[in-house]
């Protein structure tokens, strides 16, 4: 599971260099994103654009991801594109997470 | 008619939507009904791991591809446990976001993303059968 960290200013942007994301490695995916939060890495912007598949047993794995952030971080979900996008909005998970296409306005959220 | 037969573990899956990648391929299907195929074999590829051979590695999963006229079909045959009762022609109720659900979406995906569903129960096996219109 490769996940690339960049620091600015208290703010983490990871991103997922991975096209696919499924049940095969959704443990590694969550367990590396846990790592990376209990690291100090709470206000986190999570790039997902290199991905073209993502399956629900992902998805679990990011709302877990979701709850270790908790109330005091945020997480906003970068890139979210085709199949993968319409597979929050099939979900309503679109409602849940914050998604944005774009970086600046990802960084706004925070 | 296209087919592949993998061991009921998440890392074989793999191997049957690489098979459905070169199937779409070879049948010029558009990339974003591609992606919904995909989806729907994968969802109901992980119930047949968790659920039907409940995570053990060693259950043998048949997964065939037709294409007929204007729709894609896509059947699986496993020898594990059936689904208990009608739930995959009926489905079941997309969890609540509020409560931050980690699964429990499988079903509905397949049923907001198949035109049809029919499955089997047999003596010693099950098979599923979806369909979706690719033209």
């Amino acid at each position: 599971m490769k996940i690339n960290l960049r620091q600015d200013n208290g703010l983490t942007t990871a991103t997922l260099d991975e096209t696919r994301l499924d049940a095969s490695v959704a443990l590694e995916f969550k367990a590396a994103m846990e790592d990376i939060i209990s690291s100090g890495n709470n206000q986190l912007i999570l790039d997902i654009s290199q991905l073209s598949f993502m399956d629900s047993s992902s998805l679990g794995a990011m709302v877990a991801v979701l709850k270790q952030i908790g109330g005091t971080g945020k997480m906003v979900i970068l890139g979210a594109s085709g199949t993968v996008l319409e597979l929050f909005k099939l979900t309503r998970m679109d409602r849940i997470f914050t998604l944005t296409n774009d970086m600046e306005t990802a960084k706004q959220y925070f | 008619m296209c087919k592949i037969n993998i061991n009921s573990t998440f890392s074989e899956v793999r191997l049957a939507s690489e098979l459905l990648q070169q199937f779409c391929d070879k049948h010029n299907v558009a990339v974003e009904t591609q992606g919904h195929l995909e989806l729907m074999l994968v969802e109901a590829l992980n119930n047949v791991v968790e659920h039907a051979y409940q995570a053990q590695p060693d259950g043998d999963i048949l997964i065939e591809f037709a294409k007929m006229d204007n729709t894609t079909l896509i059947k699986i045959t496993d020898e594990g446990l059936a689904i208990p009762g009608a739930a995959m022609i009926e489905g079941s109720n997309l969890p609540e976001e509020n409560t931050l659900p980690e699964g429990g979406w499988g079903l509905c995906l397949i049923q907001a993303l198949a035109d049809t569903i029919e499955y089997f129960r047999y003596a010693d096996h099950n098979t599923l059968v979806l369909t979706k219109v690719t033209a």
